[in-house]
């Protein structure tokens, strides 16, 4: 027997059927009718009628009911379930019913026509928006759905209902669907595509909508789409187009504030006049600086009165490396130590070198004037305010403070540095303390403290021992062998001609190399989002030409001897490792972060893979990692770490588990204590926002026109008819139920045998009492 | 006799400037600077002491004077001299030799030294100092030698080279003579590490005791004796700065093109 449960209510049909084998009944009755008045003639010999009666009954009852058992009857009960709940009503969840004032938002008039279908029971409510819920709570809920998928609730409805009918399905929406249903049937569309079609039809019922509008047209900006490439290099210029859409401020004057951030730093903005607009492209462009993932933002500044404003902003994932590394080289005078530079720079195939070198010494007056030479004026204006931004690195190398307008330029010079640039000032008899860098705003990007000129005016000759530090000897920008061993037998092998003096540790900077007396003579630091370095001689040249080796003058007359090869590939490999740190290659970084390759969705967790590893490539095992989050436009310098992470393992590795981050830009730093100094890395990530959902606001219900189409269903505007929705018919529900059929055999019932006993018995007893055979 | 006697000096004079020549020789110390003594920041200029021809203390002295009085360079004023053989040429990447008679045979060990000098980076001047015209002799054995350290020929050096304005725009190459306004060079790798003039580039620049040139140039007088100190320093800044000239040319245009995708345009080379 069919059962039923608190959903079910089952309605229960019952029909006798005999098998049909005709020649079989017409023997079975005859002698039936045969036996039937063979029992008659027989009890006429009894003595009273009653009797006779009696015995003709008990015969007839008995022969009917072999009749019956060879029919075969069989009680077949149809369950015939009818869903208690056959009208499936879907409320769209999505955030753009969040549009509209307070307490009339497309969600609230949504809500209250699906409660009025409700009230009239029957119905189930769903919720809608990127994914289909059943059986939600109004009170509890609010549209946030990344997206209108109405297909796939549509999908959801219909298999939920597999065994069963519905009588209707109903859509509550503002129409803004932004999945597979607009894509599969764009603006020009008549009716629905036949998969789509196929979806709404295999429901079996009509499918109506209640399409929710705005009372009075919603004003909105929206950014409907950013696009750019998602890859790029670094300090190339890169086209951006920005897609506008403007809807209810027609009467709106002025212009709108187009802006695009990296990493929420403003690059580019853009006025864009509001009158007459209502759809645009505007096409900008901006530079990445650095290398990495970034975080491209286009964003409208608000209007007063806008429906919403979280289609005013766009984000993109943009991936930057570095094509060329680009240097600027400014040589306070030729010399050995530029010539040898500019031979290295030129050579290596990833840099991309500007020099400018002071040719000509103070006095030179009427030697150097005229046409007759190649001077031309030191481009400051050009170097410092038009193409500084253009650079990777700056190379001061022997560069007097003073006489070529750097203090004039020093606001720019600073702000490219602090913002990422990387600065190397390579020292000699015009640089430095020498050069009159003490108590100028360029010795505030220094990692060394610098004092005003001794009596040795900030520059000693002689020569000295450079001498790798503690620290200088696992940093990846000194070490110049495969371990630190062999880092410190290749110092050991150079010699430093001169240096320049007056220079003391900074708080927070590393000291790579240093003279016998502890005096510095390599350093490194960061400067907020750039790093600094100095070296502090002229003559790391003897390097390259092999003249500082200690054989090199003994060594045989056969030519180049190893100690040679090794000085030269020491020059090498040092600047290319200090060149490498400065612009942040993340192969010379101690802290690698892996962020995730596309926007994290709101709610998911933000994985972000981290890597330790010393400048030997050794991995750093059981360091404890600290992080914090911060808005890129509020990033500090100094940002306060938070927040303890895992520990790495034996490779060097940890994964760091960011939870509970609003949707936005964010830049994620890490940082860990090695040799008792603070190490950190810095990643933006971003945590996708629904704007697609939100890019067109303004309600739109030519999609449900279609569905109802399909199905010959109706569309009402804001609330459902008064006299409720029409349902399918029942027909439906019959087709759908015959399938689901119980067959039980009343004539192999044991009762039915026992009964056919009786009877035969009790007219056995009955004939020998009343004296018949 | 002084290749860059002055024709007009008597005997007396002659015996006078030879010996504060070799007074300065004596008392300045031209010997080969030790390891000690090397100033990275300061360029020396080495003289290759090859024994064909006079000392050349007094050129070596005015031309590093000019690149002081005239360039920013830091020159160091004390020549240094050094043989062929000496390893401490590997110390000093800018060479100066000159001679007016055929060269001895360079030994095994100068071969090495000179050739590594030249793989490293370094440069070599050449001077024919002949006395009223270039040395044969000297050519002729300079050019052999030269075959020994790289084998390759000289070749003429295009009026429109970097090393023609490397400072001074320069349309030739004169000295105390002005018999061919050729440069001649001898590249290794991307740079001339020889550079060869057959004019007598040091007699002009030799200097009496008292101060005045000790040789007339010819035929041009004072006006050629300042193209041959233009042609001093353009050599110096050559071996400085290389192609620097090339790129700096075009500098304002490299700046301007830093939004370019792909790195700048070749900077022309005349070459």
């Amino acid at each position: 027997m069919p059962t039923t449960g608190e959903i079910w209510r089952d309605r229960l049909e019952w029909s006798l059927s005999i098998s049909n084998h005709g020649w079989l009944w017409t023997v079975a009755l005859l002698a039936a009718i045969a036996v039937l008045a063979l029992t008659a003639v027989n009890a006429r010999s009894a003595q009273r009628p009653l009797h006779q009666v009696v015995l003709v009954a008990l015969r007839a009852v008995t022969i009917t009911t072999l009749l019956i058992v060879l029919g075969q009857p069989t009680w077949v009960s149809q369950q015939a379930r009818q869903d208690g709940k056959a009208i499936a009503v879907l409320l769209d969840s999505s955030a753009s019913m969040a549009t509209g004032p307070a307490g009339k938002t497309r969600w609230d008039r949504a809500v209250a026509a699906a409660q009025e279908i409700m009230a009239r029971g029957g119905a189930q409510l769903w919720a809608v928006g990127d994914r289909a819920q059943a059986s939600i709570n109004t009170k509890l809920y609010t549209p946030t759905g990344s997206a209108t998928d109405l297909l796939g609730g549509l999908r959801a409805v219909r298999d939920a209902h597999v065994s069963d009918a519905l009588r209707a399905v109903v859509i509550v929406s503002d129409g803004l669907d932004t999945a597979e249903l607009r894509g599969r049937n764009g603006p020009d569309a008549t009716a629905l595509d036949g998969e789509s079609a196929d979806i709404v039809r295999s429901l079996r019922a009509p499918v109506h909508a209640i399409a929710i509008d705005d009372p009075t047209p919603a004003m909105d900006i929206a950014v409907t789409a950013l696009r750019l490439s998602q890859f790029g290099f670094a300090r190339t210029f890169m086209p951006v187009a920005v897609d506008i859409e403007i809807a209810g401020a027609a009467d709106q004057k002025g212009a709108l504030t187009l802006q695009l951030l990296d990493n929420g730093k403003p690059l580019a903005s853009q006025q864009v006049p509001i009158a007459g607009l209502t759809r645009r492209t505007i096409s900008m462009e901006f530079q990445p600086l650095h290398v990495g993932t970034h975080v491209i933002e286009a964003s409208i500044t608000p209007l007063p009165g806008e429906a919403t404003t979280t289609n005013n902003r766009a984000f993109a994932g943009l991936s930057v490396v570095r094509d060329r590394i680009r240097i600027l080289h400014l040589a306070g005078q030729p010399s050995w130590d530029t010539r040898f530079l500019r031979t290295y720079l030129r050579a290596a195939a990833n840099v991309d070198l500007v020099s400018f070198y002071i040719m000509v010494g103070e006095g030179a007056g009427a030697y150097v004037a005229g046409e007759d030479t190649t001077l031309i004026p030191f481009p400051a204006k050009e170097i410092f305010e038009d193409a500084l931004a253009g650079f990777d690195v700056v190379i001061l190398h022997n560069f007097p403070y003073g006489p070529f307008q750097l203090e004039q330029y020093m606001p720019q010079l600073s702000q490219h540095i602090r913002s990422g640039g990387g600065l190397l000032v390579l020292g000699g008899p015009l640089a430095l303390s020498a050069g009159g860098y003490f108590g100028t705003p360029l010795a505030d990007l220094l990692p060394v403290q610098l004092g005003p000129p001794g009596d040795d005016g900030g520059w000693s000759e002689g020569t000295l021992a450079p001498i790798l530090t503690p620290l200088g000897n696992h940093h990846p920008v000194a070490m110049l062998g495969r371990d630190a061993k062999e880092s410190e037998a290749a110092w050991r092998r150079h010699s430093i001609f001169g240096r320049n003096s007056g220079m003391l540790p900074r708080q927070g900077t590393a000291m790579l190399v240093t003279d016998a007396k502890d005096r510095a003579l390599f350093a490194v630091g960061d400067v907020e989002q750039g790093r600094s370095a100095v070296l502090a001689t002229a003559s790391l040249w003897t390097w390259a030409f092999g003249a500082d080796t200690e054989h090199s003058a003994d060594a045989g007359a056969t030519g180049v001897d190893q100690s040679e090869r090794d000085a030269r590939g020491d020059y090498h490999r040092l600047l290319n490792q200090t060149i490498a740190w400065l612009v942040r290659d993340p192969d010379y970084e101690l802290i690698r972060l892996t962020p995730p390759a596309d926007p994290v969705a709101v709610g998911e967790p933000v994985r972000i893979g981290v890597a330790l590893r010393d400048g030997a490539g050794e991995p750093l095992t059981q360091m404890q990692l600290q992080w914090t989050a911060a808005e890129p436009a509020t990033m500090q310098e100094e940002l306060p770490v938070t927040f303890k992470g895992p520990l790495t393992d034996e490779r060097g590795l940890a994964t760091l588990e960011l939870h509970g981050l609003k949707p936005g830009a964010w830049l994620i730093v890490v940082q860990v204590e090695w040799q008792g100094r603070p190490q950190r890395a810095v990643v933006p990530i971003v945590i996708a926002v629904p704007a697609v959902e939100t890019a067109q606001i303004q309600p739109n219900d030519r999609l449900l026109h279609l569905i109802a189409k399909a199905s010959a269903g109706t569309v009402w505007q804001g609330s459902g008819p008064a006299n409720g929705i029409p349902l399918a018919p029942l027909d439906n529900i019959e087709s759908l139920a015959r399938a689901e059929l119980v067959h039980t055999e009343l004539w192999s019932r044991p009762e039915a045998l026992i009964g056919l006993l009786v009877i035969l018995c009790l007219e056995w007893v009955l004939r020998r009492r009343w004296g018949l055979a | 006799m002084s290749p860059w006697h002055h024709r007009g000096m008597s005997p007396w004079h002659q015996r006078g400037v030879a010996l504060v020549v070799a007074l300065l020789a004596l008392t300045a110390g031209l010997r080969p600077a030790p390891a000690t003594a090397l100033s990275a920041a300061a360029v020396q200029i080495a003289w290759l002491k090859v024994n064909a021809g006079p000392d050349p203390v007094s050129p070596l002295e005015t031309w590093a004077q000019e690149m002081r009085l005239r360039t920013s360079v830091a020159v160091s004023g004390q020549p240094v001299a050094l043989r062929p053989e000496d390893r401490a040429i590997l110390r000093y990447p800018l060479l100066y030799m000159s001679g007016d008679r055929a060269l001895s045979p360079f030994s095994d060990a100068a071969i090495a030294v000179l050739r590594r000098h030249f793989s490293s980076g370094g440069t070599l001047i050449v001077d024919n100092a002949g006395r009223a015209e270039a040395s044969a002799a000297f050519d002729a054995s300079f050019r052999r030698e030269l075959q020994r350290i790289i084998p390759q020929q000289l070749q003429k050096i295009a009026p429109g080279h970097v090393v023609f304005r490397t400072f001074y725009r320069l349309d030739r190459a004169v000295g105390r003579r002005a018999d061919s306004h050729d440069l001649e060079g001898l590249r290794v790798g991307n740079h001339y590490a020889v550079l060869y003039t057959r004019n007598d580039l040091g007699g002009a620049l030799a200097r009496q005791s008292l101060g005045g040139y000790a040789l007339a140039v010819v035929p041009g007088g004072e006006m050629q004796r300042e193209l041959a100190l233009r042609l001093a320093v353009n050599l110096a800044m050559y071996a400085l700065c290389l192609d620097y000239k090339d790129d700096q040319t075009h500098v304002l245009y490299l700046l301007s093109h830093r939004r370019s995708a792909s790195p700048a345009p070749a900077a022309g080379r005349e070459e």
